[in-house]
């Protein structure tokens, strides 16, 4: 079915993201907003825009019903869901298609196979891809902590339907499992509406490497080579880069194959990533599909030269793949940071607020994927991204390089950020070097020093601020004296000057 | 006009002026002439000794509305310090003394919401015992003991929404 004109389910950077593609395909983009983003950058961005409830998301964002009828009031006749929110929701997948409108994913059915972790391992182990030993059956917490004694620690306990890391936990020893167990039943019913949890064993620092590939619903599937996910916290990527540093030639032949081999027994048709980790001695292990755009597609982007969501778009509406694998292209190397406003120093924890000052960096081979503007308020109700930059290079080195340089330009006031954090991973001898893995954060290497070089030129600010501050406050007429004969009217004074 | 710098543990007296369209920090008695503009609302353009560095700077609320807080950013990361007018009769070593006592004050990390508590006051708690669960950005955190410790205070109850650093739990580090 052509796509005439398309609602996005999304907001922040992904819905502008989207909205720029569908202005280079001429196709009118309708927004959707809950309350708190009335004045946010992909309703600015949009051709029509719809509001759809409440701030959390469960009652907007999430609200199959709302968006249905959003396409009904604006005319838009196919839903593209972008990341997180519903984007691998079968359910709100089935709603939609029945509603007679174009879903921009994969199909319902792939969702539900692949949304479940037990059965994405059976289909990737069917295809012959190796799965991390662990406990398929869903048993009660004693039979599960004598069968986990068999696996042996360290392990990996999941959600069953999990996705974006949410409720992971890693455990090494007995006790740890028994502690986990309530938390992440606890998560999984929070997020997923599903206690059931699954154990796998837990690789020691693996690196994290995606595969993305494209099958359109002619039977083609293709593979855009791999991404490095290893800079994690919280089980969620900060910095992705393309090709991996870890891969070599034939791992990239191998894994590539694999993904679209598991991509094919699903019946996948749509953009997804095949993920997989990477043990010590370099083994591939399958992990799960994700089955939707990522965050970290702009780096494939840089090296093949496709519109990811163009090709999402071009495969809903039933054409066939522009290009063969053999004509995927690879050049030179890309890397991207999620600029997020929290702080590094004090466990990632999110900051919310105004963003009081944004420059955001220019120059040659840089691209910025970004939702918020200068004044925007940040809400604690959605994830704290701020922008993501992704830089290209004809080298890994001369990628990491132009990163480096766009760092130092990237300035952002009002919110603690991770700016300063990712110039100092950016120099960081282990990643310069390309030796990732998944643990590379698990201790603060990075805090910075209270005391930096640069102390005098921050407090010189501040105190001329304080210089300014004062002499405004000497021009202004002082209070009338008989204004402070009150207790509230001092008090009220006394306020005024201190703001 | 004089301001009183406290940085980490460290404490510097500063004054600036202007002298003839020429502006001067002193820094611990060391004159240092600075040219400084503001170049938009919250960011300056400062050269000294010829090193041109741009600087932004957020103010921070803080409880005692005499330290005034900021956080300057500039290319190498963030610095957060307060200035303090000296004549206003508050110690610096008041602070430094509220910020060693932090260490045993559990504070919200992030917001969020208490989902169960497990201590009661007066109970002593062992080294990495969870003290309680708060349910923030979609997972339950385990808040642990950071030593042995007596519980002194609980100042959350469950299913209270807790701000960021909102205090929660004060523990008496109990001697051995």
């Amino acid at each position: 079915m052509p796509v005439t004109q398309l609602l996005i389910a999304n907001r922040g950077e992904i819905a502008c993201r989207i909205i720029r593609t569908c202005r280079e395909l001429d196709i009118p983009t309708v927004a959707v907003y809950s309350d708190s983003d009335r004045s946010a950058m992909h309703v600015r961005l949009a051709i029509l825009s719809c509001p759809i409830g409440p701030t959390p998301a469960r009652e907007s964002y999430m609200r199959v019903d709302k968006l249905i009828e959003a396409c009904r009031k604006t005319g838009a006749d196919a839903i593209h869901p972008g990341y997180g929110f519903i984007s691998e929701d079968p359910e709100a997948a089935r709603q939609i298609i029945e509603a007679g409108l174009t879903w921009i994913g994969p199909s319902p059915e792939v969702l539900e196979k692949m949304n479940n972790k037990i059965t994405a391992r059976e289909i990737a182990r069917s295809v012959g891809c190796p799965v991390l030993p662990g406990i398929q059956e869903i048993l009660d917490d004693e039979a599960l902590l004598d069968e986990a004694r068999k696996v042996g620690y360290p392990l990996m306990v999941k959600p069953v339907l999990g996705r974006d890391g949410k409720g992971m936990r890693l455990v090494k020893t007995a006790g740890d499992l028994r502690r986990a167990l309530p938390r992440v039943k606890g998560d999984a019913i929070f997020s997923f509406w599903d206690e059931r949890v699954y154990v796998e064993k837990a690789l020691i620092h693996p690196r994290h490497i995606e595969v993305q590939i494209a099958a359109d619903a002619h039977g083609n599937c293709i593979h855009l080579w791999e991404r490095e996910g290893s800079v994690q916290r919280r089980f969620q990527q900060l910095c992705e880069e393309a090709p991996s540093p870890g891969v070599s030639p034939e791992l990239r032949r191998t894994l590539g194959e694999m993904a679209v081999k598991i991509a094919k027994a699903v019946g996948y048709v749509g953009v997804g990533t095949v993920e997989f980790l990477l043990d010590q001695e370099g083994n591939p292990w399958f992990l799960e599909m994700t089955c939707r755009i990522q965050g970290g597609h702009a780096v494939t982007e840089w090296i093949t030269g496709q519109d990811l969501v163009k090709l999402q778009i071009d495969i809903a509406q039933g054409r066939e793949l522009p290009l063969r694998q053999e004509d995927v292209p690879m050049w030179g190397h890309a890397i991207q940071c999620r600029i997020n406003a929290e702080d590094p120093d004090r466990e990632f924890a999110p900051s919310s607020g105004r963003i009081q000052y944004l420059r955001s960096p220019q120059g040659h081979n840089l691209r910025n994927d970004s939702g918020v503007y200068f004044g925007w308020d940040l809400s604690p109700f959605y994830a704290p991204l701020v922008a993501k930059i992704s830089t290209w290079g004809l080298s890994r080195s001369e990628a990491l390089a132009r990163m480096h340089s766009a760092l130092m330009e990237f300035r952002l006031g009002g919110v603690r950020n991770n700016i300063a954090f990712f110039r100092i991973l950016l120099e960081h001898k282990q990643f310069i070097s390309g030796d990732l893995h998944t643990g590379i954060l698990d201790h603060a290497w990075w805090k910075q020093k209270a005391v930096g070089p640069n102390l005098k030129f921050a407090v010189a600010a501040a105190l001329f601020d304080e210089l300014e501050l004062e002499e405004r406050r000497a021009q202004q007429p002082s209070p009338r004296p008989d204004c402070a004969t009150t207790p509230a009217a001092w008090k009220s004074h006394n306020k005024f000057n201190r703001l | 006009m004089k301001r009183t710098l406290v940085i980490a543990d460290q404490t510097v007296e500063l004054e600036i002026s202007r002298r003839r369209g020429k502006t001067v920090m002193t820094w611990d008695g060391e004159e240092i002439p600075i040219d400084i503009v503001r170049v938009e609302k919250s960011s300056y353009s400062v050269i000294m000794d010829g090193r041109s560095v741009g600087v932004n700077i957020d103010r921070i609320r803080n409880a005692d509305p005499d330290l005034h807080g900021f956080r300057s950013t500039t290319y190498d990361g963030a610095y957060e310090f307060t200035l303090q007018d000296p004549r206003k009769k508050l110690l610096a070593e008041a602070m430094a003394r509220s910020k060693r006592s932090e260490g045993n004050l559990i504070r919200a990390l992030m917001p969020g919401k208490v989902l169960k508590l497990l201590v009661h006051e007066g109970e002593t708690v062992e080294e990495g015992q969870p003290l309680l669960i708060l349910e923030a950005m979609k997972m339950q955190n385990e808040y642990t003991a950071p030593t042995t410790a007596r519980v002194a205070k609980v100042h959350v109850e469950e299913g209270v929404n807790m701000e960021i650093n909102a205090p929660m739990i004060s523990l008496q580090q109990v001697e051995a």
